[in-house]
């Protein structure tokens, strides 16, 4: 009499153990936590996310555009009026601020020119938190800034 | 009631890929430079309208057969023709929606569920339980981020400016429409909204628990959809897709499963 037959895989024994969800779990924390974030530079990989935009981190710098000297800012005073006008704002803001200026089309570019009816904008870096810029409204060093 | 709760899950899959492709096609005159993976494969074409449609025609087709059909085979193609309108339309943004992240991953999760059998049955509970702490992962990650950035800043002066940070997160996307109440409590009651987070951070890092025990799963998604509800008042911000998912998995299917575990007992007495 020899020992019975392996006639199940690894994945069998995988998912016969009643641990599958906890070692799921193991698996979706260690993916989210360390290596998107550490391996993949905080972009998605396949299924998985880093989920740290929801974290508390307060930003050193915040992306806006303006057309009248830094009085007026897109993002910041007239995004309402942006939105209803159908400009992208959410996109334009995300483009702006997480990939910086270069990840803005032409096709957005053009149409900020064509909501504020002017002839260059000027997109600007400024120092300092989003709370400050957007909630207190405050005026930041520019810190870079390019015209289109 | 297996079938059922597939049924269910298959008529929201649905119309959250309908939602996820109408939301991308606003994205294609605005290809990211930094686009990855299938998305490449639509730069191939010229007019990638046609193809996204094309697309969305197949999904639909998939997706209704599933509905109906009880083989594994099928459910493995709507879960693919799911994956695939996701990868390749929000790829362009260099990332996947984040409310479509719960139905990614039980869309491959409901492959194991089989709907003949009971959902209180062995095989199917324990697939049931990894998409529930799947769904409830989301909310302990992100629980985890704000601790990490709490514990790297420790001083409730950060915590103050981190909170804040959310609302001019929320502005700066341009859910400021809504945004007038928590304006002014902001500026009339900070500490109201500092707590209203801390008790939104406690809740996160508290679903380690059923996480681990698989316990009180309908109690905290009663609470992720109030979270979101509230979210939704205060931010502008509604993670619909993410909410119906976990109604889904963490009430109904429970609710289901435990019928399912009364009628079992009533016909044994």
């Amino acid at each position: 009499m020899g020992d019975p037959p392996m006639n199940h895989s690894w994945l069998e024994a995988l998912k016969s153990s009643d641990n599958l969800p906890r070692l799921a779990f193991a698996v979706y924390l260690a993916m989210s936590l360390l290596v998107v974030p550490l391996l993949n530079d905080g972009d998605d990989l396949l299924l998985f996310s880093d989920w740290n935009l929801f974290d508390f981190n307060v930003r050193e710098r915040v992306a806006d555009f303006t057309w009248d000297g830094g009085k007026t800012y897109l993002l910041r005073d007239m995004n309402t009026q942006a939105k209803n006008s159908g400009l992208k704002v959410e996109r334009i803001f995300k483009s702006a601020s997480f990939d910086n200026f270069k990840g803005v089309s032409d096709f957005d570019r053009d149409a900020i020119k064509k909501f504020c009816d002017c002839e260059t904008v000027e997109f600007r870096w400024l120092q300092g938190s989003l709370n400050e810029h957007f909630l207190e409204k405050r005026n930041l060093r520019v810190l870079e800034r390019e015209t289109f | 009631m297996t079938r059922l709760f597939h049924s269910f899950y298959y008529v929201f899959l649905l119309f959250f890929g309908l939602a996820a492709t109408s939301q991308a096609l606003g994205h294609l005159d605005n290809v990211n430079p930094k686009f990855v993976g299938p998305a490449r494969l639509l730069a191939l074409f010229s007019d990638h309208r046609i193809v996204a449609e094309l697309m969305l025609l197949i999904s639909i087709g998939v997706l209704v057969l599933a509905i109906f059909a009880t083989s594994r085979s099928i459910r493995v193609m709507a879960a693919g023709a799911f994956s695939l309108v996701l990868f390749i339309c929000f790829s362009y943004r260099g990332s996947i929606f984040h409310s479509q992240h719960v139905w990614l991953v039980t869309s491959l999760i409901m492959i194991f569920i089989e709907p003949n059998n009971k959902l209180s049955q062995k095989t199917n509970l324990k697939w049931l339980r990894v998409a529930q702490v799947l769904c409830l992962s989301h909310y302990f990650i992100s629980g985890c981020w704000k601790l990490i950035s709490l514990l790297r800043n420790p001083s409730v002066e950060y915590f103050r400016k981190g909170v804040l940070e959310h609302f001019a997160f929320a502005i700066a996307e341009g859910q400021a429409q809504g945004m007038q109440v928590i304006l002014s409590l902001i500026n009339g009651a900070g500490p109201l909204v500092s707590l209203g987070m801390l008790a939104v951070l406690i809740f996160q890092i508290s679903t380690i628990y059923p996480i681990l025990t698989f316990k009180h799963m309908k109690t905290y998604g009663l609470l992720a959809i109030v979270f979101h509800i509230v979210v939704l008042i205060s931010l502008g911000i509604f993670f619909g897709a993410t909410a119906a998912g976990v109604a889904l998995f963490l009430i109904v299917a429970e609710s289901l499963r435990e019928l399912e575990a009364e009628g079992s007992q009533t016909l044994v007495a």
